[in-house]
């Protein structure tokens, strides 16, 4: 279980998050809607370790551990991903060196042994097959040039290598393609089973046509407004947040 | 105002002089003018030699070489060798050797402030003289310092020439031996005729209490092109020196490099590309990494003469600051007399930046790989171009230094 309880949060002593309450029970799937600059990108910053962001109160726990006092690698190693909503550009750094460095991070900090490069090798061309992403882009510097639609492709496919428990997808739909969607939607279904748990940030009900929620919630001015099932998200497209004041 | 220039400082050197021969004639003439360079000088401003002339340092004579030469880190079997011991050559083809007929000292006509050329004019007594006529051919210099108790200067001096359309490659190595107190003071001068090619490597990783100072002057022909790739980790002090002229049509220089220096640790790379001919072309891509308390200079001068119609050059020199005790000089000079020309220069300096950092390490890299990773990615297409046996020991070096400096920053 992924606990978010009574979360604040600001930037540069301007308070971003005022009080998020979240409960993401295993194997579920949690969307999460809200007008442009509500707390969306800084509620998945804050909760991967992203240092400039200050935590004023609250805890988040997984399985009952303290995730707020540990660095960016250390909530990786125990199971929590972001899918940016804006992949950083990584010169230099070939992706299938960078991804083999992070799944066998991960793999050291949980006392597991590396991979070897043949079991990786596979497994990457498997995983990059079936998300569409091209043997030539994987010998590329990561993210450096993609497409934006490569290039949350690509954040699916470091998602898919890494097998978190928490997965955070941070509007990975915009920027897609119709076809890719789908295979995005595809991949994601794919890693959702009993012990794995999404959250997925989006503007539109499309992805959540292809990725169903158990349950979505509203965020507004730092708060959770309202919370629902697939239904609400329906909802949303039609009436839009007028009525959940945007108390930002 | 104080006096620009202080010829009492280089009065102890001159004592010891070896013999008269005429070639070190003007030399002399002009260090008995000028002296040692000192910051009052503009091209001097920010690194101080002051410590060489009050060091009381012996022009260091002949030893013989102390370690196994087949030991030392040569980078290819088949190279041809030599070896400098305290700026005497004691391992390679004693007929490629500097002669008095044979001995080129060109650059002290026209570049400004040539002073530790001229020192090196007046000391030096061996080096070798490399006439290349056979493409694909590789030499190889290793510099190295020992036995020095007290301190001594070193004068290695060597030329390289590369004849019409051959391809050539020459890598310069200058290595800890202890850490003795020695002050190598090396000048080189090249000729590459029409079409020749050089590439020209250079890795200096030499002890903290070294202090490397490198005059190299190029002289480029028609269609010529000089690549100078550099990487500078060691020395307490170094300063180097291209001198390049593109005398005819064609010709091309590309001098790349990084400075990486930690402690406190000054390191000066100044750069002057002569454009004397239409459609030449000249590139200097520097990155600088420092740590710790370190200074870092850069100055480049790109100077088209008038007839230089068609110049093409560019410069830009990127900075990384690991620390904020740390300190960077950069001044780029451009001196254009001809109309039709395209120039460009460019400098940055930052901080490590943080986005990439948090990004991959939100990937569960830990923070001093992510470091790494940023930091090798800073650096890595420099030599990208080097064949591999090449590449291979820059990003070697590039990477034990990266190991030091994550613990020394
Ligand atoms: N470094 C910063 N300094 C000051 N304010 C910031 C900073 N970063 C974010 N903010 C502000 O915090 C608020 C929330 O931003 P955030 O990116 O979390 O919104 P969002 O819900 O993800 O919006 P969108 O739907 O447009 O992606 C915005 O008002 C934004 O301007
Ligand atoms: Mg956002």
């Amino acid at each position: 279980m992924f606990a978010i309880k009574n979360l604040h949060a600001g930037i540069e002593g301007k308070e971003i998050l005022k009080g998020i309450n979240l409960t993401l029970e295993a194997g579920k799937v949690h969307a999460i809607m809200g007008p442009n600059g509500s707390g969306k990108s800084t509620l998945s910053y804050v909760l991967s370790g992203r240092e400039d962001y200050e935590v004023t109160a609250g805890t988040v726990t997984l399985e009952g551990r303290d995730m707020l006092g540990m660095a960016p690698e250390e909530r990786a190693a125990a199971g929590l991903f972001l899918a940016f909503q804006y992949p950083i550009e990584i010169p230099g750094v070939q992706t299938t060196t960078f991804l083999k460095t992070a799944v066998n991070a991960v793999r050291k900090a949980r006392g597991e042994p590396e991979l070897d490069p043949v079991t990786f090798l596979k497994t990457l061309k498997a995983k990059a097959e079936q998300l569409g992403v091209k043997d030539e882009m994987l010998k590329r510097p990561l993210n450096v040039g993609f497409s934006g639609g490569e290039k949350k492709r690509m954040e699916i496919l470091q998602m898919a290598m890494l097998e978190p428990r928490v997965a955070i997808l941070d509007e990975t739909d915009s920027g897609l393609d119709i076809d890719a969607l789908k295979i995005v939607a595809e991949g994601v279904n794919a890693l959702r089973d009993a012990g794995r748990t999404f959250l997925v940030i989006t503007h539109y009900q499309r992805l959540l046509d292809y990725i169903t929620p158990d349950v979505v919630h509203v965020l507004s001015g730092g708060k959770i407004v309202k919370t629902g099932g697939p239904d609400l998200a329906k909802e949303l497209e039609s009436t839009g947040y007028a009525g959940y004041g945007n108390a930002a | 105002m104080q006096p620009k220039y202080t010829p009492e400082n280089v009065s102890p050197f001159l004592a010891q002089v070896s013999d008269a021969a005429p070639w070190r004639e003007a030399a002399l003439k002009q260090l008995k003018v000028r002296g040692l360079p000192t910051p009052k000088l503009e091209r001097w401003k920010y690194t101080n030699i002051a410590a060489l002339a009050q060091s009381g340092a012996k022009a260091a004579e002949k030893t013989p070489i102390g370690t196994n030469p087949v030991a030392l880190p040569w980078l290819l079997q088949t190279s041809r060798k030599f070896v400098f011991v305290n700026g005497h050559m004691v391992l390679g083809d004693q007929r490629l050797k500097i002669t008095s007929e044979n001995f080129d000292d060109a650059p002290a006509v026209h570049f400004n402030d040539t002073m530790l050329w001229s020192l090196n004019t007046a000391l030096a007594v061996d080096g070798p003289n490399i006439n290349i006529l056979e493409d694909g051919a590789v030499f190889e210099i290793i510099h190295l310092g020992q036995n020095a108790e007290s301190p001594l200067l070193a004068s290695p001096r060597s030329a390289v020439r590369v004849a019409t359309n051959v391809s050539a490659t020459v890598i310069e190595q200058y290595l800890p031996v202890g850490d003795a107190p020695v002050y190598t003071n090396h000048a080189m001068q090249i000729n590459l005729k029409s079409g020749a090619k050089l590439n020209h490597v250079r890795i200096q990783f030499e002890g903290a209490n070294r202090r490397v100072l490198t005059s190299t002057h190029a002289k480029v022909a028609k269609d010529a092109s000089y690549n100078a790739s550099f990487l500078n980790i060691g020395a307490g002090l170094s300063r180097q020196e291209y001198w390049v002229e593109l005398d005819e049509a064609g010709a091309y220089a590309a001098i790349k490099g990084a400075q990486l220096m930690a402690g406190r640790q000054l390191m000066d790379t100044t750069i002057q590309i002569d454009h004397k001919a239409p459609h030449c072309a000249s590139n200097q891509t520097i990155r600088n990494v420092l740590a710790g308390e370190a200074v870092g200079v850069f100055q480049g001068k790109i100077y088209v003469h008038q007839p230089a119609q068609k110049t093409d050059g560019y410069q830009l020199c990127n900075t990384l600051m690991l620390s904020d005790r740390a300190a960077m000089n950069t001044k780029p000079e451009l001196e254009i007399y001809a109309d039709d020309v395209k120039c460009s220069h460019g400098t940055t300096t930052g901080k490590l930046d943080e986005a990439p950092l948090f990004y991959i390490r939100s990937r569960g890299i830990p923070e001093a790989e992510a470091r790494r990773m940023i930091l090798l990615a800073f650096i890595g297409d420099l030599y990208e171009a080097q064949p591999e046996y090449i590449a291979d020991a820059l990003n070697k070096h590039v990477e034990g230094w990266l190991d030091y400096a994550s613990i020394h920053a």
